[in-house]
């Protein structure tokens, strides 16, 4: 018997793996933001997420963001529009959305990143 | 029956399966309006005078507060919501589980508080520089 990866699986797999990695993003966020009770810690904060890896980083957070959010969407199809019929296209047009909204969304984040002046 | 739950509770998980899915649908509005006033509004930059200039203004201020302190609760629910149900499908020990279940309402009990002291009890500190400037000319303009 050989393993075979099922389109749902994969879909299930993703949308758990980007909902933990939100989860940890949300922790050290909100403790993170805390710093804005005093201006000048916060804003040296701020000047280090400016730095190339944690804008990667924020795309990391994007990408994650916009597929579990769009695969939540789906989901509510399945659960509750009878999307169960065409669950594996919806997939596909979230795996399609997903890039072109990331690759969108990505773009200002790098651009700042690759254009030196930012 | 119900060896699969703890104690066997009548608990189904059907509601925390429901505000799962309500949570989501908040979720998708409130973050599109996260992301875009904070981060792709303007340079998309993030300073201590741009995050003031938007939690103090006299008529939207108080209105993002109020958007942002929904999208901590909602967020925290939905994440540690969903982190549960994760635990729930690898944790079989009845006694785990209720450690790990205080763990996470802790959690998001300390995160709630921590959020929301940051957004409501946000205040410019007096000693800030158009502060400093405004006072100067107000005491210029007393003499």
């Amino acid at each position: 018997m050989r393993f075979h990866w099922y389109t749902g699986q994969v879909a299930w797999v993703l949308h758990r793996v980007s909902g933990l990695a939100i989860v940890l993003y949300l922790v050290l966020h909100v403790w993170s933001i805390s710093r804005l009770s005093d201006p000048a810690t916060f804003d040296a904060e701020m000047e280090l997420y400016a730095k190339p890896l944690f804008k990667f980083g924020e795309v990391a957070v994007l990408a994650a963001c916009v597929f579990h959010a769009l695969n939540g969407i789906r989901i509510l199809l399945v659960d509750f529009a009878g999307g169960a019929r065409y669950h594996k296209p919806l997939f596909y047009a979230v795996l399609a959305l997903s890039v072109v909204v990331i690759a969108a969304g990505a773009y200002p984040i790098l651009k700042h990143v690759f254009g030196g002046g930012g | 029956m119900n060896g699969y739950k703890y104690g066997g509770s009548k608990n189904t998980g059907s509601v925390g399966w429901l505000l799962q899915r309500i949570t989501a649908v908040l979720l998708l509005l409130l973050l599109l309006a996260h992301f875009v006033v904070i981060h792709y509004s303007g340079t998309g930059d993030v300073t201590f005078d741009i995050v003031k200039s938007r939690l103090m203004h006299p008529v939207w201020g108080p209105v993002w507060r109020t958007i942002t302190l929904l999208l901590l609760a909602t967020a925290l629910f939905h994440g540690l919501n969903g982190v549960w149900g994760v635990l729930l499908d690898y944790i079989r020990s009845g006694a785990l589980r209720i450690w790990l279940f205080s763990l996470i309402v802790t959690i998001g009990l300390v995160l709630v508080t921590l959020g929301g002291i940051t957004i409501l009890s946000f205040r410019p500190p007096p000693d800030t520089a158009m502060n400093a400037e405004t006072e100067v000319v107000d005491e210029g303009g007393g003499q």
